[in-house]
């Protein structure tokens, strides 16, 4: 932003409130953001078995002891499962949607691009209840399939929104190129669309992954004991007991998440995810 | 069929990938919401069963019991204030992203997804310890002698909304983000030259070129959590209770499908009113291109 320097000499040796507050402001609202995060981490360290500030006796115990409760490793496992058939599902079915839609202009397509982006904003409590009543009847209840199916109604637009912005800038002229270099269609997607769009492919899956395992009020509703998903798990747990233990799988969780934003930015740059403005 | 149509095939055929898409949220989003409401016209029995025969009455149930409707009211209050708390704090750390560089811009977005991305089980597991009577609140008040007693900080109104802030804002933070980004820096420039304050060029330039971006975020961070149903079931006692914690009460709790699907249908309908709102009140607020 310019430069007031028509006000410099007369503020020069006068504090600048107005940034100070500024600054505080952001600090205060980034605190509140983070502060769960941090005292969950803090708390994992605890060597007593019950929460009181401040945690004392620092130790790396509770990481150890819970990959040693069958039902963390249960649980642990379940979410990584269906992350995986949330990821593979997601890209399935919005890659190619986020293809076609990528080739007209954004005016045209604003209708589409609106009922993709939908499930995003219904309450998940609807979404879970309704999607509860139609796979009980059909027998699906607590399959890892029916979780899956869940997440893939969050999952997916939002894998939709990033291939999307990726397709758009890729430029068909390369593929017009190998075209007329002699390549078929197949050729020209595997040998020249694919390299093209491979970074944002994988940032896709990671968030496909990452909003599943994280996902819980869906998961809430159609999860079985066998196939309890970690966030479920924890919630359950957190009604009874506030423990070190369930700190540190919070950390486990948290390390997931943060190793996939870390790669999803050395991929595509952090700054590329986001909802492009929906006004 | 493209035989009798053929302008549609070639206006819309390039469509057809979005096919898969498409079934998908037809068979598992539109098709259970009408799967819904139709449950909750049934009429429920004991133990979890209900007959299908069609009835209003979980519907009348809910709105003539005065326990309802000041639960659909308490929602309410609970979407304002949150929208209220969200819209400024969330509009500054915006601002803050939008006008830092490199690696500060970075290191703060990370700041507003990461949150995000975590589990919200996880955020409000550490409110708990936050606002619990022996938790770092309460303790440090204590040791410096402000207060004898812990106070009650849990379950308890503003708990619940300081949570629910929590975790509206960094949604608010990347959509007003992203409205702010499309802002053409020689408004702001042009603003300083002909000799603007930097208050008077906020709010005569920046802020009404983001309005868009303020009411969908705020109607967003409002719609939220006027259907949040974890944090106040965990950060609140029962009287702070949403709809859609009773909602989901009903249904797996107290297993009467019947009406918690019409709660469930109540809790959309009124969704989709809000949001309906919100596209009337955007085309208003918008006023000069930004690019």
């Amino acid at each position: 932003m310019g430069n007031i320097a028509h006000q410099d000499h007369k503020l020069s040796h006068h504090i600048d409130w107005g940034a100070w507050v500024f600054r505080f402001t952001v600090l205060f609202v980034l605190g509140i953001i983070l502060a769960p995060i941090v005292i969950v981490v803090y708390s994992s360290f605890s060597g007593k078995t019950h929460m009181s500030w401040p945690f004392t006796d620092l130790t790396f115990r509770w990481y150890r002891e819970v990959l040693e409760r069958p039902i963390w490793v249960r649980a642990f496992i379940n979410s990584l499962i269906i992350g995986l058939l949330t990821s593979v599902i997601s890209l399935a079915i919005a890659t190619p949607a986020a293809f076609a839609v990528s080739r007209r202009r954004q005016r045209e397509t604003m209708f589409i691009r609106s009922f993709i982006g939908s499930p995003l904003l219904v309450p998940p409590v609807i979404t879970g209840i309704s999607l509860l009543m139609v796979l009980s009847r059909a027998g699906l209840r607590g399959t890892y399939l029916a979780i899956a199916i869940g997440h893939t109604l969050w999952a997916a637009p939002l894998v939709f929104i990033t291939m999307n912005a990726v397709f758009e800038r890729y430029n068909p002229i390369y593929v017009a190129a190998a075209k007329d270099l002699g390549a078929n269609a197949l050729q020209a997607f595997f040998k020249v669309t694919l390299p093209i769009v491979k970074s944002g492919l994988i940032s896709a899956t990671f968030l496909g992954f990452v909003v599943s395992t994280q996902e819980f009020i869906i998961a809430l509703f159609l999860y079985a004991p066998s196939t309890i998903t970690l966030p479920v798990e924890i919630y359950t747990a957190i009604r009874y007991e506030l423990s070190p233990g369930i700190s540190a799988i919070s950390v486990y969780m948290i390390g997931i998440v943060g190793a996939a934003l870390f790669v999803i930015d050395r991929v595509i740059g952090i700054e590329r995810i986001g909802f492009t403005g929906k006004g | 069929m493209s035989g009798y149509f053929p302008n549609l095939r070639k206006r819309y055929g390039y469509l057809a990938p979005t096919v898969f898409i498409l079934i998908f949220f037809a068979a598992f989003f539109i098709y259970p919401t009408f799967a819904m409401v139709k449950i909750s016209f049934h009429k429920s029995l004991l133990y979890g069963d209900y007959e299908r025969i069609f009835t209003l009455e979980n519907y009348i149930k809910f709105f003539t019991d005065p326990f309802y409707l000041s639960v659909l009211g308490r929602s309410f209050l609970l979407g304002i204030a949150v929208m209220i708390v969200t819209i400024p704090l969330g509009y500054v750390l915006a601002y803050a992203l939008w006008v830092s560089e490199g690696l500060q811009r970075k290191v703060l977005y990370f700041c507003v997804l990461f949150p995000l991305f975590t589990n919200l089980v996880i955020r409000l597991y550490g409110w708990r310890i936050i606002f619990s009577p022996t938790g770092p609140i309460n303790v440090t008040l204590q040791s410096l002698g402000v207060i004898n007693e812990p106070l009650k900080l849990i379950f308890t109104f503003p708990a619940v909304v300081i949570g629910l802030f929590s975790e509206c804002a960094p949604y608010y933070v990347l959509i007003v983000f992203s409205v702010l980004s499309l802002i053409n820096r020689r408004y702001v420039d042009a603003a300083i030259d002909l000799g603007a304050s930097r208050f008077r060029t906020f709010i005569e330039v920046i802020w009404p070129l983001t309005l868009p971006g303020v009411v969908s975020g705020g109607f967003l961070t409002f719609i939220w959590s006027f259907g949040a149903f974890a944090t106040p079931a965990i950060l609140g006692a029962p009287v702070h209770w949403t709809t859609a914690s009773h909602a989901e009460r009903q249904i797996l709790s107290i297993r009467d499908w019947p009406f918690g699907t019409a709660i469930g249908f109540i809790l959309l309908v009124l969704v989709l009113i809000f949001l309906y709102i919100q596209n009337r009140l955007i085309p208003k607020v918008r006023t000069y291109r930004t690019v």
